[in-house]
Order: structure tokens, then sequence, then C-alpha cells
């Protein structure tokens, strides 16, 4: 009988390999669902895979994973401190709310000053607003023992209420006609979150996301605190002796994250997405949830998994689009990907053996 | 009873309706956490039942084989999360994420030529002259059966997790795996049959929404019930009894906002639709800086694969 | 702002505004393409936008070409959508939902020669974008017009999604127009403060209904309140929203519903779209289509 056999070390081969195994797997059975949906099979897998990188409407789509990658990647490495340390922060989306309310009102209220200044203080003021919303959990969890998980999730929804409340009263367009939504940033210069490189899709946010996965790989692999969080995570008792006190970790992990969140709930509005609405946010924080664990919460991964899935979204649009396909069947495939991925993930710390193999019992995380 | 304008006696026997999807969704998954699995696929499962439950209710005419086939979409998918956390030790928040995103998917795609369908009736168990009782008439015996089957479930949960050996057997798999495979139980096979059950009665949940609740088909229909189901079992700090506390208090609250809001109150809106989330918070943050400190803590395993190589 | 009230007819509207359009324009083969707000399954402002598209497809064979995608977010992910509708030769594109505004505008910027159809705003930059809209309100005062009338509790409701302008119109045209049918007619709101929930818009019925409320008019998307108000076996009657939801109604002893907009003007609709939307899209920056 085939059995699964604990590798004595991580498989370097099958780390790398996995994700192309995943794919291919996920092009063939993907690839059997459009066939049975009367599409040209082929023709689907391409337009996902290959015509946002090399097709004809490249130049344009290229610079668009950026653009929908840097949020993924800007929560997710928040998102992967905190996990590892086994602190569940699940309510990314409303710190991602919070941080463009607060930047955007900062903006916005000082609208049309042109100042060199404008833009940076909405930075700092965005992090400050996904920030504090995530310090509410952390400080009920410390102060209260009261769940994390619970708390942050609640707290999108009253996010969401909050961002309602915004695009139709204290933030709407006094030259709006009444209509729900913020100026737009676009007509806003000083504090635009301007293209550096257009044709990468590369704005303030991208940098963002970009520099904290370098940092955050420093942090987790040279730092003391990068230690005491993979400490904790893997052995809290230990990590209580070592001096790590709990309560600072909390603090700490839901700040970044929730400050990171905030960043770039700040760099979707004042950029690509140009102002505050009902409907402003689209699920990145929840979205991140899955990069975060897809990059094995190890930095450079996420940068990896979050173009990755920004690639599905925009092939799968094109899809959509140009061969009629419903939106649900990319989202099956989506999912279908995200499975193999998850699946095959097995072979980097197991092995498939016949037979019995030694009499071992682990837990693994 | 009229209190500011609001009928108590309407307002609980609502709340009791308006509760059930979140309260079986949170009831199973509250099984398959105790048994250390993190299935956030709730939202996911919740919706394959309320399309599976559906499609054959319509094509039966029956709506207990309705809900009978909500349970069966709803174990079917989170059979695909049970196959990739217990046999391929994926990582389950992810997974169950995925299963989220699939879900939805998956419904929208069978759901198509569903639209515009009335399904057949759930009606009320007829209690004859009991339902005329006042007051405690209206709120113990005007439901459909399904709302009866909800609390026995909670009831029947509540016993099994406390006095039986299953329910030992599942604690035990959900505190320490390692120990649970010591003694010689099968860690993921009893962790697989949990997964199942967590799916077959959040697909029972679902299939309220779109048999009961609402009662028909539209994409999204459960629109975000397995995120707050998902949030009551946290609430309720793993127990079956304050699940149920959980599920009819936001429920309670989500219903009487409405009701203010009908009956005219000066409270704002925007404060009036927060309610539902921020008093759960607030009743949470009173539950467990109170005495109970102690045994608030999820199951030790809660999120950890298991892997036995014998 | 997601999916709100359309016509049953205006959305046909498009299929002989579009053909008028591209005639004048003097092509032979039009790529039209549609972004949609939500899923085509929603039941109510996207189907609808689904079934004009289609009737276009129908009327025009292949001189046309449809193409749409649905459940477009607002805001970033709408302006790429857009941008790669026009680059992949969309000759005209409908963005069917207020929230595409500035999106439209910008794209439209970009790509001079393709046509911009944006519904319910009011910005048009740029001479090749144009807006379409309904009188939704005259509707909202017929059926304004039947509580008020047929009301015998004298309280009537009204589920509101946001406070948004376009809402609070509806309840203004509907309550005018009840109580000058009815002077004692008194009116109830609630926000579900959200598009899209059909458990919540239920329980929003019901909670009115509990209130002595017997007619309800919805301005959310599913159809949910409808099949609220049908529980009561005819006692409470409601008005659907979008498209025609009476199907969803017809309960025992329950009366058929209205919809918003009366059948018996779609082709007045179909005529007045059709002249107004060939000038505004081949003309420059003209009002928007209202007439």
């Amino acid at each position: 009988m085939l059995r699964l056999e604990k590798r004595p070390n991580p498989s370097r081969f099958w780390l790398y390999a996995t994700p192309a195994v995943a794919v291919a797997l996920t092009m063939f059975v993907g690839g059997l669902l459009f066939a049975l949906m009367g599409k040209n099979p082929f023709e689907v897998i391409r337009t996902i895979f290959w015509d946002p990188v090399f097709g004809e409407f490249a130049f344009y789509l290229r610079g668009q994973l950026l653009v929908k990658a840097g949020p993924l990647i800007l929560i997710a490495i928040g998102l992967a401190l905190g996990f590892r340390a086994g602190i569940w922060n699940i309510g990314a989306e409303g710190q991602y709310i919070m941080g463009a309310i607060c930047g955007a009102a900062v903006g916005l209220a000082v609208f049309p000053t042109e100042n060199r200044l404008i833009f940076p203080v909405m930075i700092v003021a965005g992090a400050f607003g996904g920030w504090a919303w995530a310090m509410i959990p952390a400080i009920l969890k410390t102060r209260f023992n009261t769940n994390e998980i619970l708390v942050s999730l609640m707290l999108v929804y009253v996010a969401e209420t909050i961002l309602a409340k915004a695009a139709t009263g204290f933030l709407k367009n006094p030259e709006g006609m009444g209509f729900p939504g913020s100026r737009n940033f676009s007509s806003f210069p000083a504090a635009r979150n301007s293209y550096i490189v257009e044709s990468l899709g590369l704005h303030w946010g991208g940098v963002a996301a970009l520099a904290t996965a370098v940092l955050a790989y420093i942090l987790l692999t040279r730092h003391i605190a990068g230690f005491q969080i993979k400490l904790a995570g893997q052995a809290p008792r230990a990590a209580r002796f070592h001096g790590v006190s709990p309560a600072r970790l909390v603090v700490m992990c839901m700040g970044i994250s929730g400050a990171l969140a905030g960043l770039a709930g700040l760099f979707e509005v004042a950029g690509p997405a140009g102002q505050i609405s009902i409907d402003f946010n689209t699920g990145y924080g929840f979205t991140a949830i899955i990069v975060a664990f897809l990059g094995r919460l190890n930095p450079l991964g996420i940068v990896l998994a979050g173009i990755l899935m920004a690639l599905t979204y925009v092939g799968g649009e094109m899809a959509a689009t140009n061969l009629g396909l419903p939106s649900a069947a990319i989202q099956v495939f989506q999912g279908m990907l995200l499975f193999f991925l998850l699946a095959v993930d097995v072979l980097t710390n197991y092995r498939f053996r016949l037979g019995a193999g030694a009499a071992r019992a682990a837990g693994v995380k | 009873m009229l209190i500011g304008g609001i009928n108590v006696e309407i307002l609980i026997a609502s709340l009791m309706v308006a509760s059930v999807p979140i309260l079986l969704a949170a009831l199973g998954e509250l099984v398959v956490e105790r048994s250390g699995v993190l299935n956030l696929g709730v939202e996911g499962m919740m919706i394959t039942g309320a399309i599976g439950g559906f499609i054959i209710a319509v094509q039966t005419q029956s709506p207990v084989l309705g809900f009978v086939g909500g349970a069966v979409s709803g174990a079917a998918i989170s059979a695909v999360f049970a196959l990739l956390t217990q046999v391929f030790l994926a990582n389950q928040v992810a997974t169950g994420l995925a299963l989220t995103m699939f879900g939805l998917g998956v419904s929208s795609l069978a759901g198509q030529g569903y639209n515009g369908i009335k399904p057949p009736a759930t009606g009320s168990v007829p209690f004859g002259p009991l339902a005329d009782i006042p007051f405690l008439g209206r709120i113990l015996f005007s439901h459909d059966w399904i709302v009866y089957a909800s609390i026995a479930l909670t009831a029947a949960i509540w016993w099994v997790l406390k006095y039986t050996r299953t329910g030992l057997i599942i604690r035990a798999v959900g505190e320490s795996h390692e120990a649970a495979h010591a003694l010689g139980y099968k860690v993921n096979r009893i962790r697989l049959l949990c997964i199942l059950f967590g799916g077959a009665t959040a697909g029972m949940g679902g299939a309220y929404v779109s048999l009961v609740r609402v009662p028909q088909w539209v994409d999204g229909i459960t629109s975000g019930a397995g995120w707050i189901a998902l949030a009551i079992v946290v609430f309720a700090s793993w127990r079956p009894w304050r699940v149920l506390i959980g599920a009819y208090l936001f429920g309670g609250i989500s219903v009487l906002q409405l009701n203010l809001q009908a009956a005219g109150s000066g409270i704002p809106v925007e404060y009036l639709s927060m309610a539902p989330y921020l008093i759960t918070i607030i009743v949470l943050v009173i539950l467990s800086s109170g005495r109970g400190k102690a045994s608030m803590s999820a199951p030790a395993a809660l999120g950890q694969n298991f892997h036995a190589s014998r | 702002m997601k999916r709100r009230t359309l016509l049953a007819s205006a959305a046909m509207g498009l299929g002989v505004a579009l053909g008028g359009a591209a005639l004048a324009e003097g092509m032979d083969h039009v790529k039209a393409c549609f972004v949609y707000v939500g899923p085509i399954g929603d039941g109510g402002w996207t189907f609808q936008h689904h079934l004009g598209a289609m009737a276009v497809q129908e009327k025009f064979g292949d001189k046309v070409e449809i193409q749409y995608q649905e459940s477009v977010p607002e805001g970033a992910d709408s302006e790429r959508v857009l941008t790669q509708m026009a680059l992949s030769g969309c000759n005209i594109i409908f963005t069917t939902s207020f929230g595409y505004m500035d999106a439209t505008n910008a794209v439209a910027a970009k790509f001079p020669d393709v046509k911009f159809e944006h519904a319910t705003g009011f910005k048009r930059d740029h001479a090749n974008v144009s807006t379409y809209n309904a009188r939704f309100y005259e509707g909202r005062a017929v059926q304004g017009l039947i509580a008020g009338k047929m009301t015998k509790s004298n309280k009537i409701g009204y589920i509101g999604s946001f406070p948004i302008p376009e809402v609070i119109m509806g309840i203004n045209s509907y309550y005018l127009a009840a109580k000058a049918a009815n002077p004692d007619v008194e009116l109830s709101v609630v926000w579900a403060y959200t598009w899209f929930d059909p458990a919540k818009e239920a329980d929003a019925a019901k909670a009115m209904i509990e209130q002595g409320v017997d007619v309800i008019a919805s301005h959310t998307d599913s159809t949910a309140p409808l099949a609220e108000a049908a529980k009561t076996d005819g006692k409470v009657i409601g008005f659907g929203q979008a498209s025609d939801m009476a199907e969803y109604m017809d309960g025992p002893g329950c009366r058929r519903s209205s919809t918003t907009g009366a059948p018996t003007t779609s082709s007045a609709w179909a005529r007045c779209w059709t002249a107004a939307m060939s000038r505004s899209t081949s003309g420059p920056a003209s009002p928007a289509a209202r007439c």
C-alpha cells in the first residue's frame, strides 16, 4: 500500500517543482472542465496563463499584474508574521478599509493645496488607520484574552459600515451632485499615488510591497524579533522561558499586519481605485490570507504567490471577456489551482513509499 | 407584549428563524474544530448546500429531500477539504479559503437555470391549539421542523461531546492527536468524518436560506453567513449551548435593528447596522474577561495536521 | 455603488439604440461589450442588462458581436477590464453601474474611437462618453399611487439600500404619489445598508409586516422581500425591482406584484432610447439620454 513517509529534510527539488506540477495538473483538470463547457481548453489555458504576460496586449497587462499583486503582497507579508507566531488576524480587510479612509481623509482635508508633503503624510495616516484598527483586537486579546479571530473578523463588517458612511457622508465629494463617493485623487496631483514606471505597473504601493518583502525577510532571518516570532509559533512554552512576552508579540504582529494592510488601502485609494466609494474594498484582505500560505509564510514566496494569484485574476478576466466564460467558471478554476498547489506541497516534506515505513508519529504544522 | 413599539413575542419568534442557518453551520464547525481541524470554508459549503438543496427540492418537490440534498452536497464539497487536509496534509486555513472560492463558483455554475423558480414550501409543524397559547404559542409552536431540528441538534451534539465515548474520542483527537494516536485511534479518519459532518450541517444551513429564509435561488445567496458562523463558534468558546446563544444573540440583534428602523426609532441607521457585530464583540469581551477565563481556550491541536507514518 | 433599478423594458431599448448608433457611424460589424456589476444570475439589474444584450444579438445576428464580463468590482479592476475591452477591439462599451463613472472617463480619454455608454452617472468629460438613464422615479410614483390606493392599514414600506440620491428620489416619489392618492398614508423606511443580502432583505420585509405595513417596495437587489410578502397569503403586496419579479410572488391567494415600470410603456421606452442614444453616442458630449 502507498504510504506517506516524512522526509528527514524538506526536499529542495520538490520545493521548487511542486508549483510547476500543480499548475500542470490544474491546466489538465481545468482544461477538462472548460472542454465540458464547450470551450477550446487550449485557448482558455493560453488566455489565462500566457496572454497576460506574452500575448498581444501584454504591454498593458504585464503592468496590471503588479497593480493587482501589490496590495495582496503587502497585506500577506504582514499576516504571515502573525500567522508564524500563532496570531490569527483574519480582519485585514477591515484594516485595509480603515487605512484607506484615514489616508484619504487627510488628503481630502487639504484639497486642493499642492504640497510635496501631502502624500507622505497620507501614507503615515493610512498606516496609522490600519494599525489603530488592528490594535482593537490586539488590546482586547492582551487585556481580556478575547479571541482575535472573532474580533478582527467582526470589525471588518463595522469598517464596511464606516466606509458606506464615509462615501455617503463625511468624505462625500462636495461637487459630486450628491452622489456617493469621495473626490477622485486623479484630479489632485499632490495626493496622488502615481505610477513610477507605468509599463511595469509600479506605483508607490508596488515599491512598498517589494521593499517590505525584503525587510520582512531580513527580520525573519537576521533579527531577534523574527526569531521570537518563529519560536512563539513553534514552541510557545519555550518562547516564554526565553523571555518572549506573548502580549508584546501580539501587539507587534497585529500592529505590523494592520499597518501594512492600512498602507495597501491607502495606496489603492490614492492610486488605482482613485476614490473612497461604498464598494471600495474588493476582498484583498481575505485573498491575502491565501497568498500568505501559498507563499509558505515566507516573504519571498509571498511575492511569487501574489503574482501568480494576480495572473489568475487578470488572465481569468481575459478568458471571461474574450471567450465568453462565466466568471463562476474562473472562480472554480482558481479554487482548483489553489487545491492543487496546496495538495502537491506534501511532496516537499513527505515522500510516497510502498509498504510500511518506520513507526513514527509527527505533528506537522 | 410591546416594548418601544416592538412586539417581543414576534421578535423572538423571528430571531429563532433568522438564526437557523448560522446555528446549523456553526454547530457543524464546532464539531470540526473540536476534532482539531479549522475549516474556514463554511461559506463555500453553505452555498453549495443552498444550491444542492434547492435543486433537489425543486426536482422532487419535497422540501425534506431538499434538506437531505443540501446536507449531501455540503458533505460532498467538504470531502475535497477532507481529502486535501487529511490525506495530502495541506494547510487548513488556505484550503478552507480556497474551498469558499471553489464553492461560490460551483454553486453559481450549478444554479444556472434555477433563477426565478419557487421551491416547494416548508410548512410549520402543526401543533394545533398549542400554537394559540398567548405569548409562548408563537415563540414555541409556530415554526417549521428545521427550527426544532436545529435546537435538537444542539442538544445532541452537547450530549455526544460530553457524555459519550464518541465525543471523548473527538475531543481527544482535537486536544492531543499524538496521545490519541498512541491510544490506537485513527486520527485522520476521525477528523475526516467530523469534516463531513460539518459539511453536512453547513449544507443544511445553506439549504435553509434558499428553501425557507429567502426562498429562491440567486447567486451568492448566503452572502457571508458562513463567516458569521465561524465567528459564532469562537464566540461560543467551542461549546454547543453557547453556539445556540451566540447565534440567537447575533440573529436577534440583526432582526431587532431592522425592527427598530421599521418602528421609526431615532437611532442613526449606521449605528444600528453595526450593532450586531459590535455587541457580539462586547459580549465576548465580558465573557472572556470574567471567571471563565481558563475554559475559553481553543482545542489545543486546532489547525495542526497530523501525520503518523504507521 | 452597485446594481440599481432599471426599467424592465429599458434594457431592451439598448438593442435598438445600439443599432442606431452603429448605423449612424456606417459600420457593418459592431463589437459591443458590457461590464456587469453583478453575476448574471442575480435575478435583477445585471440579469436584465444581459437580457438586453441577448436581445441585441438576436435582432442583429452576426452584425453584432457581444462580449461581457460579470461581477467587475468598481474601482481599479473596472479600469483594467475597460482597457482590456477597448484594446481587444470593442466599438462600444456599456458600463452598467454608477461606480464605473471615473474609470469610464479615464479609459475613454485613451481610446477616442471607442464609444462609452455609462449608466446613471453625470460625468461626460470626453466626446465619446455618454450617459444613459431612465426616469425611474416615474415608475416609483406609479407604485406609490397603487400603494396609496391599496393599503388597508395606511402603512406602506420601502426597503432602501444606501441613502444615496437615486434611492432617496425613489422614496420621495413613492411617498408623494401615495400621499396624493391617500392622505392618511404613513411611510416606513428600512435601510438594509447593502445592495444584496437576500436573508437580510427578507428580515427587513418581515419587520415591516410586523409593524403593520401591508404594501412593500424594495430598492435592494434580491427578490426576497417579495417572497416574504407572499408568505402572508395575500394580506401584504409588494413591488419588484429591476426585473419583472412577479413570478417570485405567486403564492396562494397572492396578488400579482407590479414591477418598476409598467409593461405598457415598454415600446415607448424603446423608441425614446433609440432616438436619444443614437444622438448622444455619435454626437459630441450631449446631455444624458433622458427623454
